[in-house]
């Protein structure tokens, strides 16, 4: 392997690591604040990115300017989720918020499908093909501008985690519960609010991820085993985490994808997964969660 | 034989049921899927209900004992009676290795779950890169026009179906027979409080890793078979999630309590879905009604169709006697 096509897989790594964090941070928010995994992440994804097409196709929306009304539509849908499902799934064994969430994925998979039959959708648009040469390798315009969008969301989000009132209280009740509780937090709306930014993260991500890849009612589930790879690696429920972890799982999967095949390039998350869950199963970032 | 009642009303029920459909090669299909997917779902179930131990990645097993057949089939022209072993063996193997290493590290819970997630999706992207496994086109196994019974290959449905009613009385006589000796009792105790178990002296890795590779030993079983009778496999269909998930849905349908409780979930949900799927006008409505069902019954009935009636029964007989006892008092 030339020195060039390693600089290319560096590039196309770092890229993607961008928009798999995006992905990812939902997963983690959700997660931190409620201590459920959502197996359904992958399939909101697909609607955002199905959200995203369709204002192209049918009203000529250029996705970027779509993410404005897809991120609404998604944080709603969040609001739904917390409603419908995860309100309930807080007082039932792990194994049953497994599968409630499941089943919710199965049913949003299927639904895509009757819906959007299984076509491969993609938004096409002139720049699809553009690119920019750095040196010696060269970036698709679309990448470069998902890297940043997707970066100065991140910057933002960690912003409001940090700094702000409202993530202070997240992050409370993400520490604990009934403390949160003890002090006068209403723990119900914060829970809300979470599913919602967490799932709304995904209205950003869709629009941007699909004039990059094509999209089909079975998207999401492969996002949702990478966004899984990404947040244990981090460590569950931590933000920084999920950066480090995206990064990881970016520059593998493409410095993979230029040596092995692509069904091999495909395994290496999984097994990065495997090798830290056996060494540090609290993740690179986390200090000691082990229950 | 009262200890194996279970064991005997099963085989009872299952005997009807098969006197049913014997004369409609159809229906006899449909029975045969539902104990297929009855037992994995018992056999998983023994780890996740009984032990505590949530796999995503039961196909893996499932994978290796149909993969061991066909390959052993069509390369080598391996009998049944090598293949079978072999792929069992195979199977234990590599559930040992999983499990020291996951047992090791004290992996538990959603941990346990998507690191054994991680396996089985290994294990179905490298095997959709191997060329001496077909890829991801699969392998169709030789098949000839007369039965060969030495190769398990027969014209009509019902030497397939009673192998697999044997597979799954079997395994549901091991497993009462587990849950009525020490170890059944050592895996409901580190289910219910693994801490505690272990400081009353209950090996925890030694009892997690025999529930884990007796699991997967049936489940390899059961690929072996499904290898057979169907004479196809491809890694969509014996290697991913969905069919880990699958096992998943029967038990949390039928109930995770109870020994017996997935086969109801099975025996509800397979035929249900097959018939849906061959007589419903809209494609994927089979799965759309399950995922329905999934979610509702997980969230509204965490104890399954099965653990709702016997608590009910339970309630009830506990109510007569109470009377009774009121009636004896006045």
């Amino acid at each position: 392997m030339s020195f060039e096509i390693f600089l290319q897989a560096i590039v196309g790594g770092l890229a993607n690591a961008a928009l798999y964090a995006l992905i990812a941070v939902g997963l983690t928010l959700v997660f931190g604040v409620m201590r459920i995994i959502n197996f359904a992440h992958g399939e909101f994804l697909m609607i955002a990115m199905y959200a995203g097409y369709f204002a192209w196709s049918l009203l000529g929306i250029d996705p970027i300017v779509a993410i404005a009304l897809v991120t609404p539509v998604l944080m709603v849908l969040g609001a739904l989720l917390y409603s419908s499902v995860m309100r309930f799934a807080l007082r039932v064994p792990e194994i049953n918020q497994m599968a409630a969430t499941l089943g919710l994925s199965l049913l949003l998979q299927h639904l895509a499908l009757v819906a959007f039959t299984g076509d491969n959708m993609l938004v096409t648009q002139a720049r699809a093909i553009a690119g920019v040469e750095l040196g010696p390798v060269v970036v698709q315009v679309n990448q470069l501008i998902a890297c940043g969008i997707s970066i100065v969301l991140l910057g933002a989000l960690y912003v409001v985690l940090q700094r702000t009132d409202f993530g202070l209280i997240m992050r409370a009740v993400a520490q604990s519960r009934d403390g949160a509780a003890l002090s006068g937090i209403d723990v119900t709306g914060v829970y809300k609010w979470a599913v919602a930014v967490g799932i709304g993260t995904l209205g950003v991500a869709g629009p941007l991820l699909v004039s990059l890849l094509y999209v089909n009612p079975h998207v999401g589930a492969l996002f949702t085993l990478k966004a899984f790879v990404i947040v244990i690696l981090g460590g569950l429920g931590s933000f920084t985490g999920a950066l480090v972890g995206a990064l990881v799982v970016g520059l593998a999967e493409s410095i993979a994808g230029a040596w092995f095949s692509a069904s091999i390039a495909a395994a290496v998350p999984f097994v990065i997964l495997i090798l830290i869950l056996l060494t540090r199963p609290e993740g690179l970032m986390n200090r000691s969660v082990r229950a | 034989m009262s200890n194996f009642r279970t064991a005997t009303i099963v085989a009872g029920v299952l005997l009807v049921a098969f006197a049913a459909v014997s004369g409609d090669r159809y229906f006899m299909d449909i029975f045969i899927f539902t104990c297929f997917y009855g037992t994995l779902a018992v056999c998983w179930n023994m780890m996740a209900g009984l032990t505590g131990l949530m796999s995503l990645g039961h196909a893996l097993f499932v994978g290796i004992g149909a993969y061991s057949v066909a390959w052993g089939l069509s390369v080598h022209g391996w009998s049944p009676l090598v293949t079978w072993p072999l792929g069992v063996g195979l199977a234990v193997a590599a559930a040992a290795a999983i499990g020291m290493l996951c047992f090791r590290y004290g992996l538990r819970g959603y941990f346990f779950a998507i690191a054994t997630l991680a396996f089985g999706e290994v294990a179905f992207f490298t095997v959709s890169a191997t060329e001496a496994l077909g890829r991801s086109d699969g392998m169709i196994m030789p098949i000839s026009a007369e039965d060969i019974p030495g190769q398990l290959q027969f014209f009509e449905k019902w030497p397939y179906a009673l192998i697999i009613m044997t597979i799954l009385i079997g395994t549901i006589a091991i497993g009462e027979a587990l849950m009525k000796s020490r170890t059944g009792y050592y895996w409901r105790a580190l289910r219910d409080n693994e801490q505690a178990a272990e400081a009353l002296g209950v090996n925890a890795r030694a009892f997690k890793l025999r529930c884990f590779m007796l699991s997967a030993g049936i489940s390899a079983l059961c690929g072996a078979f499904y290898a057979n009778y169907v004479a196809f496999v491809d890694p969509r269909s014996v290697l991913g999630v969905e069919l880990s998930i699958q096992m998943l849905v029967y038990s949390i349908v039928g109930g995770m309590s109870l020994l017996w409780g997935p086969l109801i979930g099975a025996a509800v949900l397979v035929p249900f879905s097959i018939l849906l799927r061959d007589y419903s006008a809209i494609p994927g409505s089979d799965i759309v009604v399950y995922a329905v069902l999934l979610a509702v019954l997980a969230l509204v009935l965490p104890q399954g169709i099965a653990g709702w009636f016997v608590a009910r029964w339970q309630r009830r007989r506990l109510a007569r006697r109470a009377s009774r006892t009121a009636e004896v008092v006045s």
